[in-house]
Formats: structure tokens, sequence, C-alpha cells
């Protein structure tokens, strides 16, 4: 019975899934309830989840259903993020599909679908369950990608998507059949005893294993050289699904990773230097592509490539407590709430199939939409990491993580990347501040975005009080 | 080192080099035969009954196929579970309800969206 | 013994609130100009009116407890750890602070009720009772602070509002000006008064940063400490309460509205600094030499003041070097350990210089923002309501008994009497007399005589609701006074004892009988020189030597220029066309160039083919492969 009550989340969310595909099977309802309505079945899981993370310290279900899944602060944190960006996306794509094609009713269930396998990503606490949950999620977001067939920017992205996202998922296979054959184990646990029990290389074959599953994990998270899809694919999507992948996506597969590495720590010391350089070009190349962008999705796209090399940097910096978990989980939720604004604003703003979406295209919004421009440089700046934003306590919880470990080099590289990074960023704040709008900004229709935007906005401020208990 | 080291550094080694190298190498060594028959399409021993083999069919057999082989494969589950029914019990049963029950949905979106009406 | 008050965070809450509503509505209807002024003022009024009942209710409450132990104290959260410091954000009230919010939120109170008639038909009202709304929470947060940084969250916050409304007409470049002129001022001051700070904190801070742990602890502080944090705090209040050599900013600050030179500039804001030494009282008894140069700072400026006052032809001006040459009254009496006395006058000066403000913005609203006194003139008979609230103002600003003037003024000189600082003494005595000459040379010129100005006949009482405030702030200036009569009068110094704030000292009977005689004599001889003068026929004057100069106020504003302002633009300037483009530009245009560079090297291989994606994750396999061996191997 605790096993089902952990797992209440995920139950009341894949039968939110079902029922919306249903209802969108009959064409119950039309576009705007449905958004409407799948916002409101995303609170209703956040507030579900809410309890249940409430509730942990009373009902203490640790591992479930025979140690293949395990409910912890951390995963039910990372759950409260994922389930709150659906409910964001959906109300973005309220207003998004209002001025744009390719609306579909299955998009929602969709939605929930992928929340589905992100949740049960979370709780992973074995090989092939992790498969299967990124199987979920990665098969719900394919089509959330692609759903517009009509558009060959989207059959481009969702082509690039799955042909790469399929054979990532092949190393993963590859490397957990590699693991079960050198460790006899796949749960998280009976790898950390046999690793603890008979050192950490005396199993080749396992080591290699690990390495594809990794590999498999730095594809998903975008960490360079894996990361070239993201940018075509972040692009090619509707602007809500971009926003959706940009942070539930992101949240989940972290969760996920830190749940493998830092199962006893022994993993992570085995990787710690490989992962050192990975998150050094990761943060730099990320950087530069994101330089040499026109367009903002691609912007930010390749600025979600070096938000994963800080979040790399708190998994290399990490000890085995939970302290480095709330220090990712801060900063997931802190990326989550300025990317999902700012691709809200987007939404309301890019206007018919997503007209307006290079810097210039923005000229001069802040003297048309004062209100619109203001918030979008809240969450800029809150990316860009700059005092008082929710983005700035982050990066400031992740840099001294980074001090307090030892890894000086690192967190002075974090440091450089942030200064880097602000280049872009003050751009598009520029680009609405300084010039002279050359276009009228009319935004058609009814629009919940905004208030979404607005939340968001508010959020940003009010979550970099937070005091974060260490 | 170990056996298992060269056992993964030989897997690897095909994965990475040997498998490209073999796939090139058979495009050039392989013997080819051309005749007019095994350019022929095989369809199980019988002789193709229509048309071409690039000739357009419509897509709805293709949508037929997809959801056969869906329910088919969700089928075999069932046959395990038959098997050890008494050893799950009533928990297995209830297990296996659900498991159904969420094919039915699945079934009833299909039927929806009138997938099955061969128009 | 600390004992918790509820009052204290809806009290700063109110009208902090207040501003919030007023900046949401204002730019809700910024667009459409659809909300009248009147209207911002009717809600803006809400806030420092239910503060005021609030504090009324906070009196009620501190009079209830024992007498040596009336402090109230509202802890709220801790506002930031860094290291062993541990600071938190709470409230605190004893008597001197429930004597400053009662006199604060109350003529707070009045000043927004009139500013309803004032600002009528103004377009950007809401701006201005937002920002005053605001002003008055953060001066609530400033007394009512429980530490000194608390405070300064407090003293900044009044430091904005003051130059956001001293620019408040900003479509005139003069008045953005003398709002930066303030803000800039104001700067400096609150630069000693951070070092200050952060000497005291280094010193004995550690253990906490209340006053209730700094009092503990002060005793511990060598005379040298004391008397550097004591004299680096001053210059926080120099700025703040105008006071030598920072008092420039003062008369500038005059271009914002009326009511703001009434409430800001006159009754609360500047009297913040005077607050602050009183509230630090402790720090100051530790060193007197600090306290003796803090009373001589006052009494220069109030002869500066004083000198100043006597020529000037701008009726906001006039009252203005008034107010600084009050305020230093108010420091002779706080450097002098009178901190009663000080902060009397403080109380008292509220009343009758917020009544001569607002009726000055009476006069000056009647005649169609015409301020210089040479253009009035005969507005007796116009305005009989300003005429007599103003006359009754001007009695107790001149020290004529029995008003409230009189009795904080000569409080003040028998204090300098009594410690022994005769020349203290002669001075201040020197300055009330002038005082007396520059208030009833105003109150001549402007409401007797023959009428100077072209719409003389069209000149009409202001608005009932500006009107009604200027009387009961007149009664104030009559009534304030008997709060502390001195014994010699048959009162019981009942304020004194009740703040508490320095050892009770038996009465001097004959300073007093000496300062009361003397003060009474230079202030008839003052009205005396100014009626001669100005009644019957005032004729405009044509100022040679001294006065001219004095007029000119000594070209100080013009020696600062030349000294502090133009060197710094130079160099500002230097900077811009030597420093910048050759020294700081090369380097920072390469870097620009570099990473440009590099983002294009990047972006080439973007390419979009997904096979060269493929490629570069078999790559990326191939080397993580690698790096693996050499671990195995390694």
């Amino acid at each position: 019975m605790a096993d089902l009550l952990a797992l209440l989340p995920l139950i009341v969310t894949t039968a939110a899934a079902i029922v919306v595909m249903l209802v969108a099977g009959f064409s119950l309802f039309g576009r705007e309830v449905m958004a409407l309505l799948t916002t409101g079945l995303f609170m209703f899981c956040f507030f579900v989840q809410a309890a249940t993370l409430v509730s942990m310290p009373f009902f203490p279900y640790q591992q479930t259903f025979g140690s293949m899944l395990a409910v912890s602060p951390f995963s039910g944190v990372a759950g409260l993020i994922i389930l709150a960006c659906g409910g964001f996306s959906a109300l973005a794509s309220q207003t998004y599909f209002g001025h744009n094609k390719g609306y579909v009713p299955e998009f929602y269930a969709m939605l929930l679908f992928a929340a589905c396998g992100m949740l049960l990503l979370t709780m992973a606490a074995e090989l092939i369950t992790l498969f299967i949950a990124l199987e979920i999620m990665s098969l719900a977001v394919y089509v959330l990608v692609g759903a517009d067939r009509e558009r060959l920017l989207r059959a481009e992205a969702v082509l690039k998507y799955l042909m790469l996202g399929a054979f990532s998922g092949g190393f993963f296979v590859m490397g957990a059949m590699f693991v079960y054959g050198g460790l006899g184990t796949t749960s998280f646990a009976g790898i950390s005893r046999v690793l603890a029990e008979s050192g950490l290389f005396t199993s080749p074959l396992a080591t290699a294993g690990f390495l594809l599953i990794l590999i498999c994990f730095l594809f998903k998270i975008a960490a360079v050289p894996f990361h070239a899809w993201v940018v075509d694919v972040y692009d090619g999507a509707p602007l809500p699904v971009t926003g959706f992948m940009a942070t539930a996506v992101k949240t989940a597969v972290f969760c996920a990773l830190v749940n493998l590495l830092l199962t006893d720590g022994s993993l992570l010391s085995v990787w710690r230097d490989i992962l050192w350089y990975l998150c050094v070009v990761t943060l730099f190349t990320g950087n530069l592509i994101a330089l040499g962008q026109t367009n903002i999705k691609r912007m930010l796209a390749a600025s979600g490539i070096v938000h994963s090399g800080y979040l790399l940097i708190a998994i290399i910096s990490a000890d085995v407590t939970g302290a480095s978990r709330t220090v990712i989980g801060f900063y997931l939720a802190a990326y989550a709430l300025a990317t999902l604004g700012i691709f809200s604003a987007l939404s309301t703003l890019s206007g018919n199939d997503e007209k307006r979406i290079s810097f210039a295209d923005f000229n001069g919004l802040a003297k048309v939409h004062p209100y619109s421009a203001a918030m979008i440089t809240v969450f800029l700046l809150s990316m860009a990491g700059i005092p008082p934003t929710a983005g700035f306590m982050a990066k400031f919880y992740i840099i001294t993580a980074a001090f307090s470990a030892g890894q000086l080099v690192l967190g002075v590289l974090g440091l450089i990347s942030t200064i880097l990074s602000i280049y872009y960023y003050v751009r598009l704040i520029a680009a609405m501040y300084f010039t002279t709008p050359e276009d009228d900004f009319a935004i058609t229709g009814l629009a919940l975005a905004p208030a979404g935007t607005a939340v968001l906005a508010v959020a940003v401020f009010g979550f970099s009080l937070y005091p974060l208990g260490w | 080192m170990s056996a298992e080291l060269v056992l993964s550094g030989v897997l690897f080694f095909g994965l990475v080099v040997l498998l490209p190298l073999i796939m090139l190498a058979t495009a050039f060594l392989g013997p080819r035969a051309q005749s007019a028959a095994k350019n022929e399409p095989y369809e199980s021993g019988i002789k193709p009954m229509v048309g071409r083999a690039d000739q357009k069919f419509s897509v709805k057999f293709y949508l037929l196929a997809i959801l056969f082989l869906i329910f088919d494969i969700e089928t075999v589950f069932m046959l395990p579970w038959a098997v050890s029914l008494r050893e799950l019990g009533l928990s297995g049963f209830i297990e296996m309800s659900v498991f159904i029950l969420l094919l039915f949905t699945g079934l009833i979106y299909v039927l929806s969206k009138g997938v099955l009406n061969w128009r | 013994m600390m004992h918790h008050s509820a009052l204290l965070l809806p009290m700063v809450i109110l009208p902090l609130a207040g501003a919030f509503v007023l900046g949401v509505l204002r730019l809700a209807t910024v667009r459409e100009r659809g909300m009248a002024a009147h209207h911002f003022g009717i809600i803006a009024a809400f806030g420092p009116i239910l503060s005021f009942l609030l504090a009324l209710g906070l009196l009620v409450q501190i009079n209830g407890l024992p007498g040596h132990d009336r402090v109230l104290s509202q802890s709220l959260y801790q506002w930031f750890a860094v290291g062993e410091m541990r600071v938190n954000f709470g409230l605190m009230a004893d008597p001197l602070a429930v004597l400053m919010v009662l006199f604060v939120t109350f003529v707070g109170s009045l000043i927004h009720i009139y500013s309803i008639g004032y600002m009528k038909g103004d377009p950007n009202a809401g701006a201005f009772f937002a920002y005053l709304n605001l002003f008055l929470g953060a001066m609530l947060i400033l007394v009512l602070g429980s530490g000194p940084l608390v405070m300064f969250v407090g003293w900044e916050g009044v430091g904005l509002c003051s130059y956001l409304l001293i620019s408040y007409y900003n479509d005139d470049r003069a008045n953005v000006a003398a709002g930066n002129k303030a803000f800039i001022v104001n700067r400096i001051g609150d630069l000693g008064f951070i070092l200050g700070l952060a000497l005291l904190f280094w010193a004995i801070g550690d253990t906490g940063f209340d006053y209730a742990d700094l009092r503990e602890r002060a005793p511990e502080l060598t005379p040298l400490l004391a008397l550097t944090v004591g004299l680096l705090l001053f210059i926080g209040a120099t700025g703040k309460s105008a006071q030598l050599p920072l008092y420039v900013w003062l008369p500038d600050a005059m271009a914002g509205p009326t009511p703001v030179s009434a409430l800001i500039h006159a009754a609360t804001m500047v009297t913040a600094g005077v607050y602050m030494v009183a509230r630090f009282s402790f720090l100051y008894m530790q060193s007197v030499p600090a306290g003796v140069i803090i009373a001589w700072v006052g009494i220069l400026t109030a002869l500066l003041g004083a000198i100043f006052g006597m020529f000037q032809r701008d009726i906001k001006k006039i009252l203005a070097y008034s107010t600084i040459s009050q305020l230093g009254y108010m420091f002779v009496g706080v450097g002098l350990a009178a901190y009663s006395a000080g902060i009397f006058h403080v109380f008292t000066h509220a009343f009758f210089k917020a009544l001569l403000f607002l009726g000055a913005g009476s006069v000056i609203t009647a005649l169609h923002h015409q301020q210089d006194i040479w253009r009035m003139g005969g507005l007796k008979k116009r305005l009989p309501i300003t005429y007599v609230t103003m006359l009754i103002g001007a009695l107790a600003l001149a020290g004529v008994p029995p008003l409230a003037g009189f009795f904080s003024k000569d409080e003040i000189l028998v204090a300098a009497l009594a410690t022994g600082h005769p020349v203290i003494w002669l001075l201040g005595i020197l300055v009330a007399g002038m005082t007396a000459y520059y208030t009833f040379r105003l109150i001549f010129v402007v409401f007797h005589g023959t009428p100077r100005d072209a719409h003389y006949e069209e000149v009409t009482e202001s608005l009932r609701v500006m009107t009604i405030p200027l009387m009961i702030l007149a009664a104030g200036a009559v009534l304030a006074g008997f709060i502390n009569l001195p014994p010699i009068l048959g009162g019981h110094q009942l304020l004194s004892h009740w703040l508490g704030l320095e050892a009770h000292h038996s009465p001097h009977i004959k300073l007093e009988l000496l300062t009361i005689l003397a003060s009474l004599t230079v202030c008839a001889v003052g009205i005396g020189i100014a009626y001669r003068r100005f009644i019957p026929t005032a004729v405009e004057p044509v100022y040679h030597g001294f006065a001219r100069f004095a007029e000119a106020k000594f070209h100080v504003d013009e020696l600062y220029d030349s000294l502090f302002v133009q060197p710094l633009l130079g160099a500002g300037a230097a900077i811009r066309r030597v420093v910048e483009p050759r020294i700081v530009d090369g380097p920072v245009q390469a870097v620009v160039w570099l990473y440009r560079a590099g983002a294009d090297a990047v972006s080439a291989v973007q390419s979009g083919y997904v096979r060269v994606y493929a490629i570069y994750m078999v790559v990326g396999v191939g080397l993580l492969s690698f790096a693996v061996y050499r671990l195995l191997v390694g």
C-alpha cells in the first residue's frame, strides 16, 4: 500500500493523461478548454506531488516495487518542477495555438504522457526501469515536436531528434547489458554494493557499460560533443514545446543522472575527471554557439547547453550528502522559472507562425509593450545570473559548492562562463530597449500566457529569497 | 588484465571500427550475381499476386497493421501470466486487469478516432 | 527586558502598502489619465491616518509599562547572516521613537490632506502621492528600526523619496538638477554614516548589532574610537539634516511641491540626523569632545542660516534657511547631551515650520506660483486664515512666549550655559534675535503694506482642505510647548522625564532666568527692527557690501562648484577622452573579437546535417573510450 501511496503522483498523472487522450479522441472540447483542462490537471498533479513530498517524513517509503523505484525528497522536488513546467507550458500553448497552426487535441495528452515518463524517470532506481521511463518520455516528446507535420521545420527537427535519440538509446541498452554482464545486477543499490565490495575497476565490462550509459545521459542533457542536435531541434519545435523540453526534460534527466551517480558516490569518483573536461568544454562551446545565433530560440537552446554545464559543475563537486542534491534542485527550479517565463512570453509575442523570432524582430519592444519587455528582461537577467534574481542565487550556490569541494579551477571557469554569457542575454535586452520599434507587435486572441509569464516573473524574484537549508 | 577486459575491448573494437569496416568491405568483396529471378519479389514462396513493389496503397493498411502489431504484442504478455496465475494470486489478477483496462482505453481511443471505419 | 508589540509592523506596512497600491493604480491609469488627482490623494491619506491611530495605541501601550523599562519590540526575521554576523530585521519603540512616530504620522496625515487640495488637477498626482506614502513608510522604518542597519534602510528610503519629490516637476531642468544635488550631497553624508557603522560593527558588533546590544557594549569603546565613530555618524547627519558643510542642498530642495517642503524638508526627514544622534546617545555619552564638535557645528550652522535668511527674497528659501538655522539649534541640544531639549525642539519645530511652509504654499497657490516676497504684500485682507495661522507660526518660530518655539529654544540655550559653553549661548541668543527679525520681515512684507501683485484683486483664500490643516497645526504650534514646561514656569518637564534620555539634573534657576530675559529682549529687538523697516511701507531694498554678499549666500555654491564639481567633471572628461579609448577599450575590443571569432568557428561546425551530428557523437564516444582506457590501464 505504501508503494502505491509513493506512486500516487505518477498514477494521478497517468490517469489524467488517459482522460485527456480519450477527451481528445472524441473531440469533446475546443482548443481553449483543452488547454485549461490540461493546465488544471497539471496543477492537481502538482498538488498531489506536493502532498506526497510533504508527507514523506511520515511514510518512509524509500524503495518501492522491489527496489525498482526509489522515492526521495529530491525526486519529489524534481517531480514538482516537471509538473509545474507542464502546467505553464499548457498555459502558454493556449495562447500559442491561438495564432499558430498545427494544433491537434492530442498535443495535451502527449504533454501529460511525457510528464508521466519524466516522473517515472525521477524515481527510477534500476537501469531497465530507467530505460523504459526514458523511452516513454522521449516518444511523447518526439510527437510533441513533430505533431505539425505540415511544416518542414518541424519534420526536420523531429527527424534529427528521433534518429539521434534512438542512436543514444541504443548506447544505453548496450551499456545496461554490459553492466549486467559485469556486475550481475541492474539496480543502483546493487551496483553500488558490488562496487563497494570488489573495487571500482575490477570489472572493465561494467566500466565500459557505464561509459555507454553516461553517453546516453550526456546526449539527453546536450553536453558537448553530444550537443549538436539541441539547437536544431529546439528551433524546430513549437515554442511551448521548446520551453517544456528545455526545462522538464532536463530536470528529469538530471534527476536520473544524479540518482545513478550519487547513490553512494563511488561511481562519481570514477567519472569525475572525465566529467570535468566534458563540463568545461560544454560551458565554453555552449557559450560560443549561443553567441553566434541571430535567432532567439536557437540562442536559448545553446544557452541550455551552458546551463547543463553549470549543473555538471554541481555534480562534479557533489558529495554523497543531500546538500549537492539541494543545490542541483534549486538550480533546476531557478532555470525552469526563467526559461518557461521567456518561452511563455515568446508564445505571446512571436505572432502568427512564429514570425517574430530573431533578435532584430524584437527591436524597440519596450516602447510598445513595456511590461512584456520588462518581464523578458527579468528572465534574461535571471538566466545570466544577475542579482537579485533566482538565477543569481542558483549560480551562487553552485559556484560556492565548487569552491568548497576544492574545485577552484572549475568554479573560476564557471564564473568566466557567466561573464561570457551576459553578452548574448543582454543583446536581446539592448534590442528591446535601445532601438526604435519597426513592428507594431500586434497580439491577437485571448491570452493566458501573459498571466503565466507574470506569475513566473514574480516567482523569479520570490524564489531568490527562498532560503536554502544546507 | 582480465579476460573481461579483452572481451569488452573486442566489443568496443567491433562497435567503433570493425562494424563500419565490414559493412564497407562487403560492398567491395562480395560476389554479385545479377539475374532476373534474383530481382523478383519474394512473398512467402508465392508468386507476387498484383502490381509493382513501389505502387501506392492506402495508408489505412499501414495504420491497421500497426494497430494489429501493438495489440498482438500486448497479448503476448498475457500468456506467461495465464500460466502462473495461481502463483501470482489476487494481486497478479488485479495487475493484469489494470493492464487490460489500459489496453481497452487504447482501443476506445482508436475507435473514437475512426481508424477502424473503413471508408 | 523587551516587550512585544504587534502594532509596529502594521504601522510601517500601511503607508508602504498605500504606496504600492497607488503605484499600481498610477501605472494602470497612466495611459488613459483616468483617475483624478484627489482620488489618489484620498487613498493616500488612509495610510498616514491609520498609522497615526496606531501610534496613539502605541503611546497607550508604552505608558502601561513600568517607567524604567519602556521598550516595545517586534522582531520579524533574520535579515541576513554572514559568517558570525547575524542581523535581524526588527522594529523597536521606546519613548523617543514613540514621540517621533506620533508627530511624524500626525504632521504627515495633515500634509497628505493638505496635498489633496494643493495637487488638485496635477496630472502626475498619482506618482506624487505614491512617493509621499513611500516616504512616510521609510521614515517610520528609520525611526522604528531595531538596529542601525534597519535605520539605514529607512535613511536611504527617505533620501530616495526626497530626491524623487524634489525633481517632481521634472519638465524643468533646474528642478532635476536640484534633486541631483540633494541626492549627491546626501550621498557624501551617507558615506560617513556607513563608515561609522562599519567601524562600530568592527569594534563591538560581533555579539549582535541591535541598539540594545550596542548600548550594552558601548562602554568598551576606547575614547578615540568613540570620537571617530561619533563624528563619522555625524557626517551622515550633516548630510541629511543640512548642517555645515553639507547644508547646500536644502535651499535648492525647495524646487519640490510645497507640501513636500513642509513634510520632508522641514518637519520630518531633515530631523533624522538629530534623531540619529539622540538614538546613539549611548555612544555620544562615551565621547564628550564629539558632542562639543557637534554643538559647535550646530551653532555655526544656525548663525549662517539666520544670516542668509535675513536677505533672501524667495518665501520658501527664507523658510529653508530658517530650517537650517533651527536644525543647528537642535544639534546644539543633542551635542551638549541635552537630548530631550534637542528632541523637544524637533517636536515643536515640526509644528510651526510645517505650518509656515503650508501657509507659504497657500500664498503661493493663491498667487499662481509667485514666490518672490517683493511681488506680494497686503495679503492680510485677501488671505485672512492663512495670515492668522502664519502669524502664529511666526510668533512660535521667533520664540514669543507662550508659543512652542520659546520653550524648546530656551531649554537648549540653558543647556549650553549649564554645560559651560557661554560663547555658544551668546551666539544662540544672537541667532534668536536674527530669527525674530527675518520671520517678521517675511510676515510684514507679505501680508502688510500695499499690494504689489498685479492680480491682487482676484486673490482668494485657499480651499477648506488646505486651511483646516493650517488651523490644526496652528493650534499645535501654540500648545506643543506646554508638554515640557520648565520648573521655573511651574511645569515639571514632563517630556524630558518621559523620554528618560539623560540623567536628570537640578534646575538652574538663575541661568534659566537669564536666558529667558535675554531671549525675550533680542526677540523684541528683532521684531522691532523688522517693524520699523517694513511697516507701514516696505521698499524693496538694494543690497550692498556684506548684505549683498549674504544675499548671494557667501558664494558657497560657487565655491563648492569650482572646488569639487568642476575638477571632478574635468577628471571624468579626461578619462573619457584619454583613458577609456586608449587604455581600456583596446583589450576589451580584442577580447570581443576573439570571442566572435570563436563563435564563428563553432557555428561553422554546426552544419545542420544529422549524419554530421552522429559523427560528432561517434567521435565523442571514441574520445571517451580512450579516456576510460587510460583510466583502466593507468
